[in-house]
């Protein structure tokens, strides 16, 4: 019997991918992993994943130190 | 230069939608007015006021295929698009393969022209004696300073662009002001604790002229729910498009709802009217250069207003911008200071210039506030200094490379609301789907050994019905929402 | 050169052809003219605000600019015509009753001078000036193109002037539209718009016409438009020269071989750059060498009549076959 589920299709690369199976591991949100560059989740966490990612992707680059005076 | 025009152009069409939405009869009604129809064809596009203008004299129609015919091969889609636009805009009238143009504005576009029809569309000089104070250039400098007040309200309420700035609040506005900022969502909240919303930054970082209409769209909005006349709004607001800049129109003629207006555009420095003079009013700078494609590259005009009076408290541009992302800005406007904060780092403040740089961090605050990279980008080159100016392009390749850059970063991901099917019962039943589908165009992704397909929202709806149809073939489908 | 853009603005700078005397013969009215003209003025004034105009008045004496001019227009209190526009049209129609009347006080003379054609190159040299000073004054440079609407017919004696003119318009993208109310063609206009990438019209009245409308139609457009825009069909164009010696319209003249002058008759000295001819015969195999008479060409044979059937390496003046 088929099955309709109604969601957010994500379509994003495979190092922003790992991330999000990665949030997936704290707290479930993902409805189906499709392939390496898209997923299918659940749309009411889709805001929060989204500034999730954004932190950590912010966390990770590298900063200049401020001006120099 | 381009990128400029196009932010005006979206403002133009929205004033354009707003007479598309219009029923007929009220169409009708904004047409009786010669200086209304002046002012809609001077908001239409080069080729569509061309066919206008082809058409004015003409009594019969023509037939839509010559008018074709009249344009190169590779643009008569184009102009095909332009007539459909001008239909929408119920300026023309295509029947049977004739077009032509609708009657009552073919009327009054012809007596805008020729200065007949109705008494004082274009408004009625005050006769009395002139006021020696008020000069063109004391008009725009009163303009400038009620807008920079509104603008200034604004940016004041943001938490971090008054911060830094530490300057006074601005003066208090009056309640149609505040009313407009809320009912066009540029600000929320409660009066007294009014804060400025992502679509209000945007505001900030648009030319004057976009950021007038906007308001005078919000206006009509705002006279809609009030129940006022819209028409009568309106053709109002058409007039003092058309009117000159300098000189004192009476108010004698006018309708209770039009003085109304006149002293609530008066808040906006739209309008200039003496407390003690009730009889006249000048139209500013703000208003009557709606209708011209407005640049902000200094133009020398003979006669006219130079175009630097016209810009808002800058004189000229007045930021540089280096290769290293490196800010000078010559201002002591607090607004302009404020506005800069928006995107930038404020590094050191002397008595008339900021140095400051555009980091990733101050990007990515921009960003979140809803700003887009071109909005930032359109503003630095607008308001680039007249040495950089020259310079093609304007500003350095590798600043707005990576402000672009940082605003892809944060878009790592493309959400769509789709919907999901799997576990198909049969390889046919699938395939069936698979095919309609794609028929219909509407499938974001699909595996076909895994029998797993995602189609958009509007096409989930499509293929029920179709399930629906297939009930006779007794297709059990179950629908769970979660 | 770059392409206009949909916002640029432009420059248009009008020729009217006031010659009373032509106009009397017309079957539309000055007036009446005048009246449609107008109205296309504030037509072009209407599509941007930006637009620039410029009004020249010509008749067979003088030129003039009709507006902007210095004279202030009267704040008279017509109330229902757009301000932008009631500057131009009542210095316009001001400007051309001015210029009638000039021509009035010395009847003789003004007989005269309603048989001479107006001075339509002097117009255009006025015209082309004033385009390069406002674009120089500019930073964004404005779209030029001149209209001349024209009248009386071609004066032979104003050839040279007017070509002078044409290619320095076609130099500068000055498009120069032509627009013909009454008479035959004229030869040397539709030259003009044909160099310059204009349109040429002829407005039959007669025939029920409507000047207003020609204008609306083919005038109108700016550089952008007519970059999407077909041009109105446009017969053949009559490419005839006019001979620097008599004025006279010629299909098969002479050319001086250093400035190009062209002339209807053989002359020993060429009357523009005072280049003596040699016309030695020279036979063939005649070695080149030194000119006697200090042209660059020395082999002129036949006495310079149909030359360039002979095949000499070149002639001194070689005749041109201009049909």
């Amino acid at each position: 019997m088929v099955k309709a589920v109604k969601g957010t299709f994500i379509e994003c690369d495979p190092a922003a991918r790992e991330v999000l199976l990665r949030l997936n591991s704290e707290e479930k949100f993902i409805i189906e992993d499709l392939d390496s560059t898209h997923l299918f989740i659940n749309s009411t966490h889709l805001e929060r994943v989204q500034r999730a990612l954004d932190e950590l992707m912010d966390a990770n680059t590298y900063k200049a130190s401020n001006l120099p005076s | 230069m381009a990128v400029q025009m196009g932010s005006e152009e979206e403002f133009k069409t929205t004033i354009a939608e707003y007479l598309e939405s219009l029923p007929t009869q009220f169409c009708r009604r904004v047409f009786s007015s010669p200086a209304a129809c002046l002012a809609i064809f001077r908001l239409l596009s080069t080729v569509g006021k061309q066919l206008i203008m082809s058409m004015l004299y003409l009594d019969a129609g023509l037939r839509t295929q010559d008018v074709l015919q009249c344009a190169k091969t590779e643009q008569q889609r184009m102009v095909k698009a332009k007539i459909a636009q001008l239909r929408r805009l119920q300026l023309v009238v295509e029947e049977r393969g004739c077009v032509s143009l609708n009657p009552i504005f073919r009327e009054q576009l012809r007596n805008a022209l020729t200065g007949g029809g109705d008494f004082g569309s274009f408004g009625i000089p005050y006769a009395g004696p002139r006021d020696k104070r008020v000069t063109t250039a004391w008009l725009a400098r009163h303009a400038r300073e009620r807008w920079e007040a509104i603008l200034h309200f604004m940016v004041g309420r943001s938490a971090t662009g008054a911060a830094t700035v530490g300057e006074a609040p601005a003066a208090p506005l009056s309640r149609s002001v505040r009313d407009i900022l809320r009912m066009s969502r540029l600000m929320e909240g409660g009066e007294g604790g009014m804060t400025i919303t992502n679509s209000g930054f945007q505001f900030l970082l648009q030319d004057a002229a976009s950021q007038v209409w906007t308001v005078l769209l919000q206006y009509l909005r705002l006279a809609e729910a009030q129940d006022m006349d819209v028409v009568e709004v309106l053709n109002f607001m058409f007039q003092l498009v058309g009117l000159k800049l300098g000189r004192a129109y009476s108010t004698e003629a006018l309708t209770p709802h039009q003085r109304k207006m006149l002293s609530e555009l008066r808040d906006f420095g739209l309008v200039y009217q003496d407390e003690h003079d009730p009889h006249r009013f000048y139209p500013t700078h703000l208003i009557t250069s709606l209708t011209s494609g407005t640049r902000s590259s200094g133009a020398a005009r003979d006669g006219a207003p130079a175009q630097s009076e016209l810009t808002l408290s800058s004189d000229r541009g007045y930021i540089i911008l280096e290769t290293n992302c490196r800010v000078y800005a010559y201002t002591d406007s607090p607004l302009q200071i404020a506005i800069l904060n928006l995107f930038m780092d404020m590094a050191s403040r002397f008595a008339n210039l900021i140095t400051g740089m555009i980091t990733r961090t101050s990007v990515r605050r921009a960003l979140l506030r809803g700003i887009t990279a071109d909005q930032i980008i359109t503003f630095l080159c607008t308001n680039a200094h007249p040495q950089m100016q020259v310079r093609v392009p304007v500003l350095p390749v590798t600043v707005t490379d990576q402000i672009r850059l940082w605003e892809r970063e944060r878009d790592r991901l493309r959400p769509t609301n789709a919907h999901f099917y799997k576990d198909f019962a049969q390889p046919q039943e699938f395939e069936r789907m698979f095919r309609y589908a794609q028929e219909i165009g509407v499938i974001l992704w699909a595996n076909t050994e895994k029998h797993q397909l995602v189609v958009t929202r509007q096409g989930h709806a499509k293929i029920v019905e179709l399930v629906k149809n297939h009930r006779a073939l007794r297709l059990r489908f179950s629908c769970r929402q979660r | 050169m770059a392409e206009p853009l949909e916002s640029d603005s432009s420059l248009l700078v009008v020729v009217l052809d006031a010659n009373v005397g032509a106009w009397a013969r017309s079957p539309l009215a000055l007036d009446k003219a005048l009246q449609q003209v107008v109205i296309f003025l504030n037509a072009y004034l209407a599509l941007n605000t930006e637009n620039r105009l410029v009004v020249l008045g010509a008749t067979a004496r003088e030129c003039r600019f009709l507006h902007p001019s210095s004279s202030r227009a009267p704040e008279a209190a017509d109330i229902q015509v757009y301000e932008q526009f009631r500057a131009a049209d009542v210095r316009v129609l001001a400007g051309v009753a001015a210029l009638v009347d000039g021509a009035g006080p010395d009847q003789a003379q003004a007989q005269a001078q309603a048989q001479a054609p107006s001075l339509i190159s002097r117009a255009l040299s006025m015209a082309l000036c004033h385009i390069s000073r406002v674009n120089a004054l500019l930073t964004n440079k404005a779209w030029a193109r001149v209209l001349v609407v024209s009248a009386g017919a071609d004066s032979a004696r104003e050839y040279i002037s007017l070509m002078n003119s044409i290619f320095a318009a076609q130099k500068a993208s000055v498009l120069i539209d032509v627009c013909k109310v009454l008479g035959a063609d004229s030869v040397f206009l539709q030259q003009a718009a044909d160099i310059t990438g204009g349109n040429y019209v002829r407005v039959d009245v007669d025939a029920g016409e409507s000047l207003l409308q020609t204008l609306m139609f083919t005038c109108l457009p700016d550089h952008y438009t007519r970059g999407i825009l077909n041009a109105p069909y446009n017969q053949l164009i009559d490419f005839r020269a006019t001979c620097f010696c008599h004025k006279r319209v010629v299909d098969i003249g002479y050319v001086c071989s250093v400035c190009l002058s062209i002339f209807c008759r053989t002359a020993p000295v060429c009357s523009t750059c005072h280049t003596k001819f040699s016309f030695r015969i020279v036979g063939p195999g005649a070695r080149d060498g030194s000119s006697p008479n200090g042209t660059q060409n020395t082999n002129n044979p036949q006495n310079g009549s149909q030359s360039s059937t002979t095949g000499t390496p070149s002639a001194a003046m070689s005749s041109l076959n201009l049909g």
